[in-house]
Parts: C-alpha cells; structure tokens; sequence
C-alpha cells in the first residue's frame, strides 16, 4: 500500500509543472461559486429558508460539492490514450496493479486540486457567503471517510465507461453525458432536498446519492444514527459491485484487445 | 493417494519456478519458438514458420527489411499479440498467460512514435508518462518495480550524465524532441534492469554521440549476464556492437541464425582499399585480387584477405608509385545483409 501511495505523491509532484494552470483553477472555481451564489440569492430574495433549507445550507452545500468535484478527480481519457496509442500493451508488462495504480495516481492530482485550488477558493468564499460551520468533531469525521468512499464509487463508475474505450473509438461524448448526468442526479448542481420526493426516493438506492450529497448531509449533521448506518452501507455496497462490473468489463476488454494485436 | 497427489502438485512447480528448476539443473531457454507463424486477418503472414531457441542472457539482434516480421515477433513474445499457430514459451511460460514466473520484460519501442494517431497527438511514449517531468517519472518507474529509492538516484545521476538527461530532468516527456525521449526511454528501462529487454528501433532519431552511449550501457547490461536482449535495428554498427548473434527475417521467414562472425567468414568478405596517388597508379596485374579500378590518380582494390594479407598489397603499392594516401576497410555486415536480401529476393523469384 505504501508503495501504491508513493504513486499519489509522484503525480502530487508532478502538477506543480503547471502553475498557469493552478491560478486559472481557483479562478475557474470561484466563478462558478460567484455564478451559483448569485442564482440562489436572487431566487431566495427575502425569505429566510425554502422548505425548511436555509440559504447558508445551500451555498455550504454547493461549496462543499465544489471542493469534492476538483479532489474527485478523473483521468477519464486515460484508458482511451493508452489504448489507441497501443502504450497499454506496456502498461500491461508492469509488475503492478493497473487499476490501483491509475487510483491512487488520480488521487493524488485530487489531492493537489484540494490544497492548491479548493481550499484557496473556499477561503474567499468564506469571506463574501455565509457558510455553515461543521456539526461536529465526528460528523466531520464520518464526513471524510464517506468522502473517500464516495470517491471510489464515483472513480470506479468513470472506470467502467472507460473500459468502453475497448469497444468503441471515442469515448469522450459517453463521458461528459455521464458527468452531466451524475451531477445532477447526485445533487452537486441542485441539492437533494429540491428533488421532487418520488425521485429522490428512487435515488436513494442508486450509487449517485452517496457521492456529493451524503458528505453534504454528514458535514451539515443531517443524518440519524441509521440513516448514517445505512448511507456507509449503501456506498460499501455500491463499491463492491461496481468493483464486480469494472473487472468484468475490465477483463474482457484485455482479452479483446490482445486477440486484436497491439 | 497423498503420495500421488504430493507427487502430481509437484510437477508444476517444477515446470513454472525457475529456482526449483535451478536446483535440478534443468535449463530453462528464454525464448523457444517451434513453427510459429502469425497470420493477420487480412491475410498477411507476418512471421513465417519460425523455430528458434534464445537462451538467458543472450544479446541478439533482429535483422530485416521494413515488414519483414521483426515487430510482430516481439508483440508475441510479450504477449501482445496472439500466434496463429506453433509453439511459444518464454521462461517456460505461454506469454499469453502471465503468471508468476514471468521474467521482467521491458520493451522500448522506436516504432510506436512514428504511429499515425500518436504523430497526429504529437507525443507518444510507451514507457514513460507524456504529461510528467522526466525525473518523477523515473521515480514513477523505481516505484512501479520496487527498487530501492537510493539506487533510483544513483542509477538515475549515472544515466543523466551518460545520455546528456542531466538539464532535461525537469522538462515534461511531452516537450521532449524524438531522439531525447529516444534516450529518456531507455534510461528509464536500463533503470530496472529487466530480465528479458526488448528494443524495437531504439536509435531512431538518436544523434551520434548518444548512440555510442546507449551501445556502452547496453554491453554492460549484456556483459552482466542477467539480461536477455533483442534488438531490432537497421543500424548494422549498433547490432554489432553489442549482439553477438544475428537473427534475419525475410518476408516473416527466418534467413539467417548464427553469429555475426560466420556470417562474416561464411559470405566473400571482400576488404577494400582505396588510395589515391600523385602520379599514375600502379598496375596490379600479378596480384590475386578480385578486382580492381583504377583511374587518373585513384585506385580502388577489392581483395579477399585468405588470398592476399592487406600489408602485402599496401606494400606493393608504396613501393611502385608515389602514394598520397592509403584507407583500407574491413567488409561491413551491412554489405553482407544486403547481399542476402538480395539472394532471398532471386530465391523467391524462382519459386514463382
């Protein structure tokens, strides 16, 4: 595992090539903080809270979605690159876990979104929006550990996507409809708590729920004991049998492609 | 029935682990190939009825026109690529199927880059990672094959000042021309020594000077033994500098399978000397050589050395005429492979 860390910390390294990129980071991150804060503003006007939600808990809301999207990060044209450039033949000749390596490498680019662009912006944030104060040592805690998790079912539902670059030539269209799509369904664009009540029924048993929405209702100290149970239970679930989907899909795009020829 | 049992779970062991192996004295071949052929889709037999045998910490080297088979024949001896039919095993194992034993291979390939899609992108690199500075992903690289950070730096600081790495250590692989990450390449490949090295045009794009320093690297790697080594080229001094053994294909065929010295002994290795003189040349008439021209001041003498030594004819000349400058050159393999792709073409032709 040490080892598999070292490859976060390498890819950690290796960002600081790009510091134009780093600035253009915060300042991409703060815009889209501005934008949102700004829409909810005018559509709250006066009132104090819709629904029972108050406004500091949407914009925390938002903002602890904004952080999560730049530290969940994807590499999701890897596999494609690899694959048409016929580099994955050598990827494939190193004595380490493919899977687990692209993991942790992906981690550690989130990782350095996090301290370098994240919490920057979060700062500022912080200064012009009224954001709520965690509920808690242990919430806070069981906040992270559910963000771990939830980056590792997001991660893994970016895998299995794309795996279909074994089938398929581009990938890229499947991609950014899947990013829409889990956005929203996940609540990083529109908090869960707008949803009409039957859908966020049917939700709650897709792995969507447990990636932006349950750290927000942890952080926020939402969940009772159960539901706080049942959410860990949901995401553990969701990563064992998409880790079964991955490797199948994994697997059987490995055989194709070495019948094929490099 | 548990005797029998202890007695069938071990046979395995000894067939897939090499150290078990060692023990009994069975010498396990790198690479055993018996009638392999590979026939792609569209009806092209890349690699034609090959049989061959490449023991451990053998340097060989891959010879052959443009689509004679040398890089299908190395995508199925890393598996890439799946044999149509005959036999494969590499260190006793069906490369297809990599367990355990499977030696550490490293492939660098001059090839990939100069793929369509890859130009179009502008960069590729099969070893290496294109958006990461060259030092991290040589640290990448003694990560992925465990090798103790210490000996990362060593390695590392040793190749840098060989290859001329040492100002591009934090330039990204991507901004990288196509003979330095030639040479990044294979710096980060050398640094894990692996036990079965595949180089695929590894000089492509490589200037001079680094040629002669990657050809170093590569003989001590060889000369160390651990390494079994195929080298596909077109550069005959690079192939003879480091291989001893010669493998030519020739339309997927195999042409030739020896050393480079018989091949050199067994075709008319013709020497050749030139000189040019003040006045006219001298007339040879009386000398066995094969043949000669001569023309105002120059004179140029094709010989073989088994019917005249070289000393006898540059004597003869200096003695006869006022020579302004003697070259004599040994017969380059280069010449000799030409001459054989030359007789596999007639042969071809009077079959047809």
């Amino acid at each position: 595992m040490d080892r598999y860390l070292q490859f976060a910390v390498i890819r950690f390294k290796s960002k600081t090539a790009y510091r134009f990129d780093y600035f253009l980071g915060i300042l991409n991150s703060l815009l889209s903080f501005v934008v949102y804060y700004s829409i909810y503003k005018a559509l709250y006007g006066d009132a104090q809270s819709i629904d029972g939600v108050s406004f500091s808990m949407v914009t925390t809301s938002f903002l602890i979605s904004l952080g999560l999207s730049s530290a969940f990060h994807k590499n999701e044209m890897f596999l494609q690159d690899k694959i048409k450039q016929g580099t994955i033949a050598n990827e494939l000749l190193k004595p380490v876990n493919f899977k687990l390596r692209m993991l942790f490498e992906d981690a550690g680019e989130g990782a350095f979104n996090v301290v370098f662009n994240f919490l920057p912006t979060a700062l500022i944030a912080a200064f012009f929006a009224s954001i709520s104060a965690p509920s808690g040592a242990v919430n806070m805690l069981l906040c992270i550990a559910s963000v771990i998790l939830g980056y590792i079912v997001l991660w893994q539902i970016s895998f299995i996507v794309q795996c279909l670059s074994f089938r398929l030539f581009s990938v890229w269209g499947l991609v950014t409809i899947k990013n829409v799509v889990i956005n929203i369904l996940a609540g990083a664009y529109i908090p869960m708590w707008f949803m009409p009540e039957k859908i966020r029924s049917i939700l709650r048993f897709t792995p969507f729920e447990s990636i932006y929405f349950m750290p927000v209702q942890l952080y926020l100290g939402q969940l009772g004991q159960w539901e706080i149970l049942f959410g860990f239970l949901r995401q553990i679930a969701w990563i064992g049998g998409l880790y079964i989907i991955g490797e199948l899909c994994w697997r059987s795009g490995i055989k194709r492609l070495v019948i094929q020829g490099g | 029935m548990l005797f029998v049992t202890c007695f069938l779970s071990f046979i395995p062991h000894v067939l897939y682990y090499p150290e078990i192996a060692d023990r009994m004295n069975v010498v396990i071949e790198m690479i055993v190939m018996k009638e392999l052929n590979k026939t792609f889709p569209d009806n092209v037999t890349a690699v034609n009825n090959v049989s061959l045998h490449i023991a451990p910490g053998e340097a060989v080297a891959l010879i052959g026109a443009n689509g004679a088979g040398k890089t299908t024949l190395i995508k199925l001896i890393c598996g890439m690529c799946k044999p149509t039919s005959g036999y494969l095993r590499v260190f006793g194992e069906d490369p297809m199927k990599r367990g355990k034993n499977t030696p550490l291979t490293g492939l660098v390939s001059g090839a990939v880059i100069t793929d369509s899609y890859s130009f179009h992108y502008g960069h590729s690199s099969s070893v290496l990672q294109d958006d990461m500075m060259l030092g991290l992903n040589l640290e990448m690289i003694g990560n992925i094959y465990r090798i103790p950070k210490k000996l990362v730096k060593q390695r590392t600081a040793e190749f840098a000042e060989a290859f001329g790495l040492k100002e591009l250590m934090h330039y990204r692989i991507a901004q990288l021309s196509l003979g330095q990450r030639m040479k990044a390449e294979l710096a980060a490949v050398l640094l894990f020594s692996p036990k079965l090295l595949m180089l695929d045009e590894p000089f492509v794009g490589v200037d001079a000077t680094s040629r002669l320093a990657i050809g170093r690297a590569l003989n001590d790697l060889v000369s160390k033994g651990d390494t079994t080594l195929i080298l596909t080229t077109h550069s005959m001094i690079e192939a003879e500098q480091i291989c001893k053994r010669i493998i030519l294909l020739d339309g997927g065929k195999l042409a030739y399978n020896g050393s480079i010295d018989r091949l050199k002994r067994s075709r008319i290795g013709l020497n050749r000397l030139d000189a040019s003189f003040e006045d006219t040349p001298p007339d040879l008439g009386d000398l066995p050589v094969t043949r000669y021209t001569a023309e105002n001041y120059a004179l140029s003498v094709e010989y073989d050395v088994s019917d005249i030594p070289s000393s006898d004819i540059a004597g003869y000349i200096i003695k006869n005429s006022k020579a302004k400058d003697i070259m004599i050159e040994k017969p380059a393999v280069e010449k000799i492979i030409r001459e054989l792709y030359k007789e596999g073409q007639n042969g071809n032709d009077d079959k047809c």
